[in-house]
């Protein structure tokens, strides 16, 4: 506790403050002070984190927050915050009402998430002397001082930029956050009172404030603003937000970043601003809706621009200049093809070395795929003229016949900018601290939700990595662009001024031939991935495939992720899959429920589902216990495994059928005889040997952790040598039940027919691996994507329960980002306010 | 356990203990031969690495250094599989260590899946893994 005298001088001119303790009371876990007056003196309040906080890099913040909520918008300047490494403190002053709600809280303030942290309250600890540092008068100062100083941002000017406020340097001895609700007040109390500044403000920018109510914005009513930036806030409430600025007028009101976008019923919720404000980040009131397009209202397909067919082909040169909005319509009745499936077909008919092609506002609008493109006059030309509007889908060449709308709207300032969109999208994918730009499944970023930028179009490839090389040009030493159906790396010469970069990562491509990527042997490339495309089959035994690449890459250190020194072909591979279409099986589907299920005591007992009366159980155990001070300890554990093992070698065979396990009953009365166990999943090596849709055979191996036995209170002797870590496979020969009916009819149940369980020492570089990853329990994943299978499972079930017809419960299901009860709601909402027609039911 | 099954399983572990014995000693002493072990349409997982074919299999272990197993533990079931009641396919596990050329000795699994081939036993998959130098 500091209770010696100390002098606080700040060195800026103020009288500094002189803490002596007069009164040692220190209130804490109370509601009131007693007789004692919390008057003009400063008062000392200490906030017991005991370290809690540690970790977390803004824990000042957090503190703060907190104590705002506390006080309850009451007057709280506080000033000489200091942090400790148990409680940190702070002063203040005049803050009666603030200390009272303290008080009324019995000095506990809420952390939010369920965590509280306990403060003290010393009250006069040093006495206030006329010129001594003053918040208020400091904030004053420093608004004052940006008022003269009004800024230009997105061309809009006479700006007063309130942006991460609290950070300025002269607060640096006081505690500003636009947080505070006084301060706030304060602030717009100042902005309010000068009169001679006050009119040549045009506009506020409060971003990044921890702000969570404007209430004070109240006193600009009535005035024609251009801009209220209050991106990178708290605020939630829409009601408050809504009273706020009930008379407060701009053209644009800038909202990102801040809870109330992830509410549910926004942007329905902040309509009674619809005339306040023209724009909402970016976009008109009236189309704010989760994604804007101008498909929805703007353009009315039927009666906007001109129409283009087989039959109005001439009229196709008028359009060469033209800076407007081109709609493709493409007629798909049944709705055949997917969004992904349609733009991999239409992008095989562009032309290679004309206009990038970028469509945007992608929609399926009754029973046409629609799409706006501009600004590629040469591609129209080309598809009106050589492809003659058709498009014929591969493998048997049917013909689709499509139209066009030209002109079908100018470009307005709040429709999507492929190239804005592209250099947004990569700079979120750079991770400076890796120097790693990741592009993976570049389509998914989420700056191009509104625009199809197709990788497989090697000049679209070339012109993100140009935006990438220019921003990134000296730091970037690795690139990735798994999975982003390339077909091929050409005309890339930006990349050679990339001068750190080192490592691409092209796995899970569509690239053919190792010519087609030739370009990258320029680069002096250490690291390649390749693998995951179709060039690799062209190679049948992994040193040829070596010594291909290598001719291209001579420089080359690692490819696939395995050290090229070692001998080819014969470096471990962690997972071997005789057939992509077993992938599952090794994941969600099968290994590793399996072996959580095994791990819990729980749940151990639903293993019965996998098993039949024809299912067999054996288990072997090749594990030499070496002599140690652990042997005695050891040596048990490893019994109950040899206690139903078997070893054929060197036996008897007529006694080969002891201690073989036949049926679910038996099977899971062994299996509960064996001891509690978790595995590291991160050690897992699984090989799928066989699969062909009805049986399978999948192998993993790995490192399980021997859990101690759970002492019954009544012994007294606890185990002593914690988990033993051992090797161990299991071998399973699957098959799968014929497909189902009803309900999840897609969903295949799987039975083992044949499994062996083999225990094993542990090898060296296990040990020292063990358990060094965290995997997370797949039922406490919150967001990751679901499997494919995941997905069939739950549209069948929408399907089921709402009786849509399937594009519509698609379409539900997205919106819902596969969250099943969020899409409940949304189909209950949208049923409610009739928007869903009958024809999309069933 | 009816007798018909219990005969199975003896019968599947004889064919086992059989079988493996002759594998080794082909893969370490006479690996030129050892495609004959293989059906045509095979697939060999070794340590991850993937061949299919029997000629395939036959190429990746001529590039293996020279090797020297010594099996512990032998484990095998018969894969019953009502579709091809007739056709007799077992599941082996061994398991024991290897030197290969001039490395340590390591431990080493391998699982087969064999099947009656006319009157042969012969491979249909076959997954070999390795494990680091042993404690």
């Amino acid at each position: 506790m500091p209770s010696q005298m100390r002098l606080l001088d700040f060195g800026d001119g103020t009288v500094p403050i002189q803490l002596d303790y007069p009164d040692t009371t220190i209130f804490s876990n109370c509601d009131s002070y007693g007789d004692r007056v919390p008057g003009s003196h400063w008062n000392e309040i200490t906030l017991h984190h005991r370290g809690k906080l540690e970790y977390s890099p803004n824990r000042q913040q957090i503190i703060m927050d907190a104590l705002y909520q506390a006080v309850n918008g009451a007057d709280f300047y506080p000033v000489f915050y200091q942090r400790g490494s148990k409680a940190d403190t702070l002063l203040a002053r005049n803050c009666k009402a603030a200390i009272d709600n303290l008080f009324n809280q019995r000095l506990t303030i809420s952390l939010g998430a369920g965590g509280s942290l306990p403060i003290s309250v010393q009250l006069g600890v040093a006495q206030y002397k006329m010129n001594q540092i003053s918040p208020t008068f400091l904030i004053a100062r420093v608004v004052t001082g940006l008022m003269k100083r009004l800024v230009q941002k997105d061309g809009v000017d006479g700006l007063l930029d309130l942006g991460s406020f609290g950070d300025h340097p002269e607060f640096k001895n006081i505690v500003v956050s636009l947080g505070n609700p006084c301060i706030l007040m304060t602030v717009c109390q100042v902005i309010h009172n000068n009169d001679t500044e006050r009119f040549r403000v045009n506009g506020f920018i409060l971003a990044n404030n921890q702000i969570r109510n404007v209430r004070p914005l109240t006193l600009f009513a009535n005035v024609d603003y251009a801009l209220l930036d209050l991106r990178g806030n708290k605020i939630k409430s829409a009601d408050r937000l809504c009273r706020a600025l009930e008379q407060f007028r701009a053209r644009e009101l800038l909202l990102e970043h801040n809870p109330i976008i992830r509410t549910e019923n926004f942007p329905a919720s902040i309509r009674p601003l619809k005339n306040n404000f023209t724009l909402v980040d970016g976009k008109p009131f009236d189309m704010l809706q989760k994604s804007f397009s101008p498909l929805d209202g703007e353009i009315d397909l039927e009666s906007d621009g001109s129409r283009i067919d087989a039959n109005t082909k001439w009229k196709v040169p008028e359009f060469a200049n033209s800076p407007d909005w081109h709609a493709f319509m493409i007629p798909d009745p049944n709705q055949e093809f997917s969004k992904e499936a349609l733009f991999d077909f239409f992008f095989i008919m562009l032309h290679p070395s004309l206009s990038e092609f970028y469509p945007c506002y992608y929609k399926y609008i009754n029973t046409d795929h629609v799409f706006l493109v501009r600004n590629c006059f040469d591609q129209i030309e080309h598809l009106v003229n050589s492809c003659n509007l058709e498009m014929s889908i591969p493998p048997d060449g049917r013909i689709f016949r499509y139209y066009l709308r030209m002109n079908v709207s100018t470009f307005k300032q709040h429709h999507v900018d492929p190239e804005k969109c592209i250099q947004k999208a990569v700079s979120l994918c750079y991770v400076p601290q890796n120097r790693l730009l990741n592009l993976e499944r570049f389509q998914y970023n989420k700056s191009l939700q509104d625009v199809v930028v197709s990788l497989s179009s090697s000049k679209i490839l070339a012109h993100v990595l140009s935006v990438a090389s220019r921003q990134f040009m000296t730091t970037c030493s690795e690139i990735r662009l798994c999975r982003n159906k390339i077909l091929s790396v050409e005309k890339v010469g930006v990349l050679t001024q990339m001068g750190s970069l080192r490592a691409v990562d092209l796995s899970h491509n569509w690239v053919h031939d190792l010519e087609l990527i030739r370009f990258l042997g320029n680069l002096p490339l250490k690291s390649l991935v390749l693998h995951g495309n179709p060039l690799c089959r062209n190679y049948s035994l992994p040193s040829e495939y070596v010594r291909a690449v290598k001719q291209v890459f001579p420089q080359l250190t690692t490819l696939d992720g395995v050290d090229l020194q070692t001998n080819p072909g014969q470096s471990v591979q962690k997972n071997f899959l005789c057939d992509i279409g077993a992938y599952e099986l090794v994941g969600q589907v099968f290994i590793k429920n399996y072996l959580r299920e095994f791990e819990s005591d729980d749940l151990r007992g639903d293993l019965t589902k996998y098993y039949s009366d024809n299912s067999i159980f054996t288990l072997t155990c090749n594990y030499g216990v070496v002599q140690n001070h652990q042997t005695r300890q050891i040596l048990p554990r490893i019994a109950k495994y040899n206690k139903h093992g078997r070893n054929l070698y060197n036996k008897d065979f007529s006694r080969a059928s002891n201690s073989v396990y036949i049926g679910t009953n038996e099977i899971l009365d062994i299996l509960f005889q064996l001891p509690g166990v978790s595995h590291d999943y991160h050690s897992l090596q699984t090989d799928v040997m066989h699969y062909d849709g009805k049986s399978a055979a999948i192998y993993v191996t790995g490192l399980l952790r021997d859990e101690p036995p759970i002492t019954k209170n009544s012994h007294g002797n606890r185990p002593d040598i914690g988990g033993v870590l051992l090797g161990f496979s299991r071998k399973f020969i699957v098959k799968f039940d014929e497909e189902g009916l009803g309900l999840g009819k897609r969903a295949r149940r799987l039975k083992i027919t044949n499994e062996i369980l083999h225990i094993t020492n542990p090898s060296k570089i296990m040990i020292q691996n063990a358990f060094s990853v965290h995997y997370p329990d797949p039922s406490e994943r919150s967001v990751e994507e679901d499997s494919l299978d995941v997905k069939d499972h739950k549209l069948l079930l929408f399907q089921e329960v709402t009786g849509l017809i399937s594009t519509w419960c698609t379409s539900i299901v997205e919106e819902a980002e596969w969250n099943f009860e969020r899409a409940l709601k949304i189909f209950i909402q949208k049923n409610a306010a009739s928007e869903i027609p009958s024809i999309a039911f069933a | 356990m009816n007798s018909e099954l219990k005969a199975k399983i003896e019968s599947c572990a004889r064919t086992a203990d059989t079988f493996t014995r002759l594998y080794y000693a082909s893969v370490d002493n006479r690996r030129h031969q050892i495609g004959r072990l293989y059906l045509d349409n095979a697939t060999l997982s070794w340590n991850g690495n993937g061949a299919t074919g029997r000629e395939m299999i036959e190429r990746y272990f001529l590039e293996l250094p020279t090797s020297s197993h010594q099996m512990n533990t032998l484990d095998a079931q018969p894969i019953i599989d009502p579709a091809v009641a007739n056709q007799l396919t077992y599941l082996i596990l061994a398991s024991g260590t290897v030197k290969f050329a001039h490395q340590s000795i390591r431990n080493f699994q391998q699982t087969f899946i064999v099947t009656a081939d006319n009157d042969k036993w012969k491979i249909a998959s076959d997954c070999y893994r390795l494990q680091e130098v042993m404690v």
